[in-house]
């Protein structure tokens, strides 16, 4: 008994030492500065499942930082360290405790010269609201050329730092996945392109996989940039014959940009495409398909036939629709012009029509089809009640905004920025309300994020919500590739 | 006793001596494809997977390449590693002699196998860790220790060397036999259900079974004729089991010296074939290039002349760097302007050496999408130092500070890397960098290099290099008309003469419109008249002449011209990752 009393006394004694020798915080010097955190997450708005906001200081700013996040009632909790780790749990209940109202943050850090900081403490906002998913899902690839590395599709909880690869290019050698989709965000139904030797385009509806092969001799390419009718029944697709062309002077980079391109809508039952003709013209290029969220209207981005590269300034695309009945699968003969880009000089593309139908997120750029080379690059929002048009200015930074995406439920929205250096692509989310203004964007929490988006060498691409996991058996999925067996689509003769 | 080990010690010594010499190239291009990095990030990745930890150790080792002495001593105490590795396993009392000099042709052997720079060093050091697993697993005196550490071990070198593994169940099985050790053998039985069930148990899900079982880290290619490494493995594992079947008595010294020299002239062979000669020449040129040894690429153009685009185009590039282009060009095989500036392929080699031209040319972007392109071609997806280190340099001439700091955190991470980008502030402050466009964007597709060379020179019309690859193109591209027209250029450029490869185009030229060579405008020497008369004369009258197809004439631009390769078909539009 003397022996076990005497162990315990020895264990405490040890953890009262290694806890003392955690530094505290003493002859802080007050500042009146907003602590200059990594990433920016001062006066944020956040979903109340959202993962902790991690968050450190430059190094040349502090070495160590004590964070208290404290909310109403008695709930506050602390993070000290190299970076401001919170705990998955305490977070999560300090958010619930306070959904609807805000959360404070005190910083107090210590410089390398030793001098303690106490920085002006700053807000975060919690939506009364949650995201309305299970979380993300995108594709992480090197910001490159025409080569690809190791890359995936990949799926990321909200509510934690923790990603799970859907698939990566591994399992099927020089093979490179784009252009994934689920219906409203439901993973029962999901699509996903391969390029490369086994390249074919993966539709798989409730567990059920079937492999295409999409290019038709009567067609630009194979099926891309994929928009699910509601129905779950058809997905718009866009064909494009894209190129690229090389900036010799910084700090521009590169052009994407196509030669040609149509939409088209394939028919998961009977395995046709349906070409229609005002989507498939000769003087036009039509890309970037996006089914409304009652499946009545399809919305598309249309410009004139330019000669490229010379004439690629002059390649401007306006957001068109046309309407769709699921019922025949036939689209109506009126295109309607919603956003006239062109006129304004500039070109809209990414149409997302909210899931309310209310509004249509597009990204303008000032020619060209692929914004995210474009530091002029913005969001935008179209009120489809009264067709007016405007930045979402609250969301957009001096570089490139683009991608994006809304959440189920319509409140938020997840968009790709190169705002940190021009370069790499990173996730930002935001709150849009019902007038349309947009919260102060926060990027995707990592832990260590400093860290994590010091180093990472891949941008993320075409993000978008899922409401549950994404299940796809990458052995089975692999050897079904490998084995080049696929479903060719036809013709089909409705228009 | 001492004796015993002589053997090993003239593996390594040899193993030094050859890498010293004949492999720094072999030894540079594996460093470069990599990027060890000390985080606990890299270790648990490498931990994570079957024969992660040999890897890891492998790539630490694989960082002293940089410096061809202490990567040869790597390789020759891995080498020797392997050799006494055997020979303590073959565990010979009187007959080690002839044991230690016949081990040597599996050492061989695996020298072999890692000649070809797309195998990894991880599989010699996987090979070592199994081999002396097994020694270890001999250590117990009593039988039943032995096999019980057998059936502990050998999952555990699994996950620490990956299926090089198999080979040391094997080698242990074949002691085991040999010496009629059953309980050791059954044991050995047992631990090979084990390893199969936890290879099957923790199948890495996003990688090929194909490519498990032969090894995740052993090759650099995802898919791989693993013929050779199986041949290897098959052979370490015979070695010990064999040797000591077949050594056990001494034997006489005729005898031993017979197997001295037939080890030392079959060794030779072996090791040999495994050297791809394009491999060698393209893994060679590009060694000089990227160590800037511009006098090495052009006497080893000497002594074997280029074969392929790439080789030419170091062989162009060490000539410009020397201001030797303009005269020299035709006295290197020619084959197009795809020799200059070859069109992008997606290899990982050639695209970095092609980045190196483009930022002599001060063609910042390009050099920095050649280093993107060659990172991601790396077929094993690991980081290339080398890539990192000129995705630095140019985001640092392109201003953007941010990029260039996401680069120097991982060389931060390295053992010598840590100072590049103080290294590279410095050149630019000492402006010991490429003179580059500032200004008037323009695209470039890969089929307009002319076009931006002639940008480059009009921005720049004392960009020396420029000029040259410009007129290069032209000639190489028989565009005369456009030679002409960026001749008078050439005045910024400051020549001390007419280059050569210039006076034979014009007299060339002259010659299409007059016979008075005399009434040239341009100082065109005596002897290169001379020679457009031979050559003229030989062409029109007897076109199989020997002496058209020999030096000086095969060296000059109207062979060129009139008798070289046939244009190359322009390159088509590039593709994309999106």
């Amino acid at each position: 008994m003397k022996h076990k009393h005497s162990i315990s006394v020895f264990c405490l004694l040890t953890v009262l030492a290694v806890a003392s020798c955690s530094p505290r915080p003493h002859d802080a010097r007050q500042s009146s500065q907003l602590p200059p955190i990594f990433p920016d997450y001062v006066d944020v708005t956040v979903p109340v499942d959202v993962a902790p906001l991690h968050f450190s200081l430059p190094d040349s700013v502090a070495d160590y930082i004590c964070a208290e996040a404290r909310g109403k009632g008695a709930v506050a909790m602390e993070a000290a360290g190299r970076w401001a780790d919170f705990d998955d749990e305490q977070w999560h209940r300090l958010l619930a405790t306070n959904k609807g109202g805000d959360i404070t943050m005190s910083v107090t850090a210590r410089r390398p010269d030793g001098q303690w900081v106490r920085y002006r403490d700053f807000v975060i906002h919690v939506a009364a609201d949650s995201l309305g998913a299970w979380g993300l899902t995108y594709r992480r690839i090197a910001p490159g050329y025409e080569s690809f590395g190791t890359m995936g599709l990949y799926q990321r909880e909200f509510s934690s730092c923790n990603e799970y690869a859907i698939i990566e290019n591994t399992a099927v050698p020089s093979s490179c996945v784009n252009c994934h989709a689920a219906r409203g965000g439901d993973p029962s139904a999901f699509t996903f392109h391969v390029r490369g030797a086994h390249g074919a385009t993966l539709v798989q509806i409730d567990g059920n996989r079937e492999w295409l092969s999409t290019k038709t001799d009567s067609t630009l390419a194979s099926c891309v940039y994929p928009s699910w009718h509601p129905s779950g029944r058809y997905i718009a697709y866009s064909t494009n014959l894209t190129h690229q062309a090389f900036h010799e002077v910084a700090p521009s980079v590169l052009e994407v940009f196509d030669t040609g391109s149509n939409v088209q809508i394939y028919d998961t039952q009977t395995h046709a495409l349906i070409v229609p003709p005002q989507l498939a013209t000769d003087e036009w290029m039509e890309t970037y398909p996006a089914f409304s969220a009652d499946g009545h209207t399809l919305y598309f981005c249309t410009a004139r036939r330019q000669p490229v590269p010379d004439g690629l300034t002059e390649v401007r695309y306006n957001l068109c629709s046309v309407s769709f009945d699921a019922s025949t699968g036939t689209v109506g003969a009126q295109v309607d012009t919603l956003f006239d880009a062109e006129s304004r000089g500039l070109s809209a593309v990414h149409p997302r029509p909210s899931p309310d139908g209310h509004w249509l997120l597009f990204t303008t750029a000032d020619y060209g089809c692929f914004p995210i080379w474009h530091d002029e690059s913005e969001q935008w929002l179209l009120d489809l009640h009264s067709g007016e048009a405007h930045p979402l200015a609250e969301a957009n930074s001096p570089l490139a905004d683009s991608y994006h995406n809304w959440s189920p439920g319509g409140n938020w929205m997840v968009f790709t920025s190169r705002r940190a250096d021009g370069r790499y692509s990173w996730l930002y989310l935001c709150r849009v309300d019902a007038d349309g203004h947009a919260t102060k964007p926060f990027l995707l929490p990592q832990r260590d994020p400093a860290t994590y988006y010091g180093t990472a060498l891949w941008s993320f691409n075409t993000p978008d919500f899922t409401t549950g996991r994404v299940e796809f058996d990458v052995g089975a999925g692999a050897r079904e590739l490998v084995s080049d067996e696929r479903i060719q689509v036809s013709m089909s003769r409705r228009h | 006793m001492h004796g015993r080990w002589l053997s090993t010690a003239a593996v390594a010594v040899v193993t030094f001596v050859v890498c010293v010499l004949l492999a720094p190239a072999w030894m540079s291009f594996h460093e470069q494809y990599q990027l060890f990095q000390s985080t606990g990030t890299y270790f648990l990745h490498h931990l994570s997977l079957p024969g992660g930890v040999a890897a890891y150790v492998a790539q630490w080792l694989v960082q002293f390449f940089l410096f061809p002495a202490a990567g040869a001593l790597v390789m020759a105490l891995l080498l020797a590693a392997l050799h006494a590795a055997l020979l303590s396993l073959a565990r010979l009392r009187d007959g080690w002699p002839l044991a230690s000099v016949l081990a040597v042709l599996p050492v061989a052997l695996a020298a072999r196998v890692l000649a070809d720079v797309n195998m990894l060093p991880a599989l010699l050091v996987a090979a070592d860790m199994a081999l002396w697993g097994v020694l270890l697993c001999l250590l117990p005196v009593r039988g039943w220790g032995r096999a019980v550490l057998t059936v502990v071990c050998m999952p555990v070198l699994y996950w620490l060397c990956g299926p090089v593994v198999w080979m040391a169940i094997a080698c242990a099985a074949l002691l085991a036999l040999a010496r009629r050790r059953w309980l050791w053998l059954g044991a050995c039985v047992l631990s090979a259900a084990v390893v199969a069930l936890l290879a099957y148990v923790t199948l890495p899900v996003q990688y090929p079974v194909a490519r498990v079982a032969n090894g995740l880290f052993y090759c650099r290619l995802p898919q791989y004729d693993a013929t050779w490494q199986w041949l290897m493995l098959g052979a370490l594992a015979l070695t010990p089991a064999l040797l000591w079947h077949l050594c056990r008595r001494r034997v006489r010294p005729v005898v031993l010296c017979a197997a001295v020299v037939a080890v030392a002239g079959l060794s030779w062979p072996v090791v040999s074939t495994g050297v791809d000669p394009v491999q060698r020449e393209v893994v060679g040129y590009d060694y000089l290039v990227r160590n800037a040894r511009w006098d090495d690429v052009v006497e080893r153009a000497v002594q074997v002349p280029p074969t392929r685009p790439l080789s030419t185009a170091c062989v162009n590039l060490a000539l410009a760097q020397r201001g030797q282009l303009s005269d020299s060009l035709f006295h290197y095989f020619q084959n197009g302007p795809q020799g200059l500036i070859p069109p992008f392929t997606r290899d990982y080699i050639e695209s970095v050496t092609i980045g190196e031209i483009y930022y002599h040319l001060g063609m910042v972007n390009d050099a920095q999408r050649m280093a993107m392109e060659a990172q991601a071609c790396v077929p094993d997806g690991r980081l290339s130092a080398r890539c990192m280190q000129m995705l630095l340099h140019t985001s640092l001439l392109n201003g953007n500070e941010r990029q260039a700091q996401r680069y120097q955190r991982w060389l931060d991470n390295t053992l010598f890397y840590k100072h590049t980008t103080k290294d590279a502030v410095k050149s630019l402050q000492k402006a010991s960098v490429p003179p580059r466009l500032h200004d008037g964007d323009l695209f470039y597709d890969g089929n307009n290099t002319e076009q931006v060379l002639a940008r480059i020179v009009e921005q720049i019309p004392t960009h020396r290099m420029a000029y040259e690859y410009l007129m290069a193109y032209c000639l190489l591209s028989r565009n005369l008309d456009g030679f002409m027209h960026y001749f008078p250029q050439g005045q910024a450029i400051g020549f001390d003469h007419m280059p050569l490869a210039y006076q034979e185009a014009l007299v060339y030229v002259w010659s299409q419109q007059s016979n008075d060579f005399s009434a040239m405008p341009w100082p065109v020497a005596p002897h290169v008249v001379q020679g457009v008369m031979n050559f003229a004369r030989l062409y029109v009258t007897d076109r199989s002449n020997a002496a058209l197809h020999e030096p000086p004439l095969s060296q000059t631009f109207w062979s060129y011209l009139l008798l070289g390769p046939a244009p190359a078909t322009k390159p088509t539009t590039s593709s994309t990752i999106y």
